[in-house]
């Protein structure tokens, strides 16, 4: 596949004595669409000011199309970047504020620009002070795709836009990979993720903790069991693999990690009226790791 | 509320420590000087002659108990005292009440359980806390060296009442105006306006009356240390009384967010100056600019009217002719001589536009919106040299301003003075503004959230250092620390090369640190 469109080796950064990312490594390859989740705090938007040398690494290295983050002249001819806050100027409208931006960027392709107005239903000729968080979003996101980079790294960028528009954002996000280009979408929304995302690397308080196809995840060894029982549900705390128990509706809810075998025997005994079994959602994956 | 007023409180407590200080500083400075310059009776008394030149008396003030030093500082100082307590109110009034929601903070203590009529009481409270405090600082500081209770206490009062006036004025505006920038222009205005009635009410004894249409003219009906006419403060509390309950009363009517007269909707995109990051600091500054160039344009046109007038005054006054001396100047070089001081104090206000100039490109990054340029193939050091020739260009576009502008207040009053004395005697200034701009930058790279600080407290104490440190025979090398002190009286004498060169360098060293730890930090936001 040649290049990889991202590569993080041994990427560490302090914060004083907090450490906000530990010793990431890490390869992005072109044209994927990578999931980067973790709760607030676990080092997503640390790892994405860094591949922008928004802040310096502790230790470590970066590069972005083979390039070191570091030379920012010629990495950030092929980035573009979405925050997930997006701050601009209020005293400019967004006409002015895309053509500034644009400027700044070079390589404009404007009819696209004009496109993507189009289809995120953004009115550019008011002033960014009378927009909502949802409309500066999309400025920002015009923006980002508007000079059709090799890589986009999105902090959150959905955050502010309603149930429509995120499906112009993710139709938008595949046309781009399918042209090539890579996005690097941090997310909390676990659904966008789930739809859209090649891979996904999981974080933990500045660890990586697994990085693997969806597809991977799903088979990743967790196991759901919806159990109903006549009479009231026995505890499984001392059961082997059991690492989640929830009372659900009429029944129970008990994920596995390995092997079932041991909460099968444990279930012999017992009076089992109802039992189904399913692979994760990612929600739930996401979950078993916290 | 008691929550919101607490969260004003914090957002306004650092600029209401350094106003209070400013005060007390400048109130000192004035009264050191008075004492300094006019030692004895006979020319305390000579003082109150200033009542008959008609260029002093529209612009400084008609003098009322001159002879006391309590007269002096309220006639000499206390216009701009107001003025500098007026703008704080405007400023602070205008972002309590406007600007905190032009920003979306105020959802923030509105979600809770208070309504809007209550935060902007409470802002209100805040803004009038605050000039209290101004207030109290004038008292200390005057009471001291007076010795008169009542008169201190008026002066104070009267200066406190102005801030308090302005900030009603305001926060009118602010419910009318949507755009925070707006209703402080509004703000800005009142108080220039007050300040020309005045000139007009002072211009002749039978045009008086006006004084009571201004709010800088009520001084001169309070005349403290004077007359001590108490009921004039009813004035102040009528008025303000009336503006804040029209606020108040705006504020019930309308919805976060809105305003009174409001000017929304599709607006005319102007491609100006967008096609690179310097050009586009240039389009986010100009306005700014532009208002300190008025402000100073009309400050030092202000200081050249008066250099004949004071000119002539002091030629035959014995006493300050021993004080020429110590100076080493001659009665000829009065006017070159006052030309030469008040460049000093433009210089600190240029020098003050150095550090703010350098503060705004903080601003920028601190408010997470030079991300947007930073993370387009745009250099940190093509964004930041950007903003450097900004801020040196507008430096030497104010310094030429203030030249200017002097001479053409001198020429127009007659005045003995070239226009290449007064460019001469700001330029003479330059070394000291891009010392204090150098360290600006250094605090920008090194610790951002001083880059304002730092400065413009260097600024201050280094100039009332110059001036109190001789006065207290402070030994020469703590006097020394300040810029101010070896800057030399151009155009009297000749400019100090080597100290001027030295300044130069030292401008260059503070901006090379900034510079450098500026590249190696992380980008900080809010």
């Amino acid at each position: 596949m040649g290049e990889p469109a991202i590569r993080t080796a041994g990427l560490t950064k302090h914060f004083g004595d907090v450490v906000a990312l530990d010793n990431l490594t890490l390869d992005v390859q072109q044209g994927e669409i990578f999931g980067f989740l973790g709760p607030n705090g676990a080092g997503k938007s640390t790892t994405i000011r860094l591949l922008l040398s928004l802040i310096r690494p502790t230790a470590g290295e970066a590069w972005v199309m083979g390039i070191p983050v570091a030379d920012v002249a010629k990495a950030h001819r092929h980035v573009t970047y979405v925050p997930g806050d997006v701050a601009l100027w209020p005293q400019l409208t967004g006409t002015e504020t895309l053509d500034l931006l644009g400027n700044i960027s070079g390589n404009v392709d404007s009819p696209f620009r004009d496109e993507l107005i189009e289809r995120l239903q953004l009115d550019p000729s008011k002033r960014v002070r009378s927009y909502s968080k949802g409309n500066r979003q999309k400025i920002a996101l015009v923006a980002a795709f508007m000079t059709r980079p090799d890589v986009l790294l999105l902090d959150e960028p959905t955050a502010g836009l309603d149930p429509l528009m995120e499906d112009i954002f993710q139709s938008l996000a595949r046309e781009a990979t399918g042209r090539g280009q890579t996005i690097f979408l941090s997310s909390h929304i676990l659904d966008e993720v789930e739809d859209l995302c090649h891979r996904v690397a999981i974080l933990r308080e500045g660890q990586l903790i697994e990085v693997a196809t969806l597809d991977q995840l799903q088979e990743l060894d967790t196991t759901v069991f919806d159990i109903e029982f006549d009479g009231s549900p026995p505890t499984f705390d001392a059961v082997a693999g059991v690492i989640k128990v929830e009372s659900n509706g009429d029944g129970t809810r008990v994920t596995v990690k390995g092997s079932p075998a041991p909460l099968l025997a444990a279930l012999a005994p017992l009076s089992v009226t109802h039992l189904r079994t399913h692979t994760p959602s990612l929600e739930e994956i996401f979950l078993s790791y916290y | 509320m008691a929550a919101v007023l607490r969260l004003f409180a914090r957002l306004t407590r650092r600029g209401i420590v350094l106003l209070a200080v400013g005060v007390v500083a400048y109130v000192l400075v004035e009264a050191v000087s008075f004492v300094q310059t006019y030692p004895d009776e006979a020319s305390r008394m000579r003082l109150s002659e200033f009542g008959d030149q008609p260029a002093v008396r529209m612009l400084q003030g008609i003098p009322h108990a001159v002879e006391t030093v309590g007269g002096f500082v309220v006639w000499d100082g206390g216009w701009f005292l107001q003025a500098i307590i007026g703008v704080w109110a405007i400023l602070t009034t205008s972002r309590l009440l406007r600007g905190e929601e032009d920003s979306g903070r105020a959802e923030f203590p509105l979600s809770g359980p208070v309504s809007g009529l209550q935060v902007a009481a409470s802002a209100l409270l805040t803004v009038t806390a605050g000039c209290l405090v101004a207030g109290i600082a004038v008292f200390v500081s005057i009471v001291v060296p007076s010795e008169d209770l009542l008169g201190s206490a008026l002066f104070a009062l009267g200066v406190a009442g102005f801030g308090v006036v302005m900030a009603s004025a305001t926060a009118v505006a602010s419910q009318l105006l949507g755009v925070r920038r707006q209703a402080a222009a509004v703000g800005a205005a009142f108080l220039g306006i007050a300040f020309v009635l005045r000139m007009i009410a002072n211009s002749s004894d039978g045009r008086s009356w006006v004084s009571w249409l201004s709010v800088f003219g009520w001084m001169d009906r309070l005349r403290p240390f004077g007359d001590n006419n108490v009921g004039v403060l009813g004035v102040y509390l009528a008025v303000a009384g009336v503006l804040l309950g029209v606020a108040l009363a705006l504020r019930a009517r309308r919805d976060l967010g809105a305003a009174v007269l409001v000017r929304d909707g599709d607006v005319r995109s102007r491609p100006l100056l967008l096609k690179s990051s310097i050009r586009f600091a240039w389009r986010l500054t100009w306005g700014t600019l532009l208002a300190w160039g008025v402000g100073i344009a009309v400050y030092s046109f202000f200081i050249g009217s008066l250099v004949k007038a004071m000119g002539e005054v002091l030629a035959d006054d014995p006493a300050y002719e021993q004080y020429l001396d110590l100076l080493g100047m001659t009665k000829e070089d009065i006017s070159l001589g006052m030309v030469a001081v008040m460049a000093v104090v433009t210089g600190l206000i240029i020098s003050l536009y150095a550090a703010w100039r350098i503060g705004a490109v903080r601003n920028e990054e601190d408010a997470e919106r030079a991300e947007h340029l930073l993370t387009r193939p745009l250099t940190r050091g093509r964004w930041l040299g950007g903003h450097l020739v900004l801020a040196v260009v507008s430096v030497v576009l104010l310094v030429l301003l203030t030249g200017t502008a002097t001479w053409v207040g001198a020429a127009v009053t007659g005045a003995d003075v070239s226009l290449l004395d007064t460019i001469d005697a700001g330029a003479n200034l330059l070394p000291v503004i891009l010392l204090f701009g150098g360290l600006a930058v250094a605090m920008f790279g090194l610790a951002p959230r001083l880059t304002i600080g730092v400065p413009v407290g260097a600024v201050v104490v280094a100039y009332v250092l110059s001036f109190v440190g001789p006065a207290l025979d402070l030994p020469g090398w703590v006097v020394g620390i300040s810029p101010f002190y070896h800057v030399a009286l151009v155009p009297v004498n000749d400019f100090a090369l080597t100290q001027g060169l030295i300044m130069i360098g030292l401008a260059l060293v503070a901006t090379a640190v900034g510079w450098v730890t500026f590249h190696r930090r992380d980008l900080v936001g809010a």
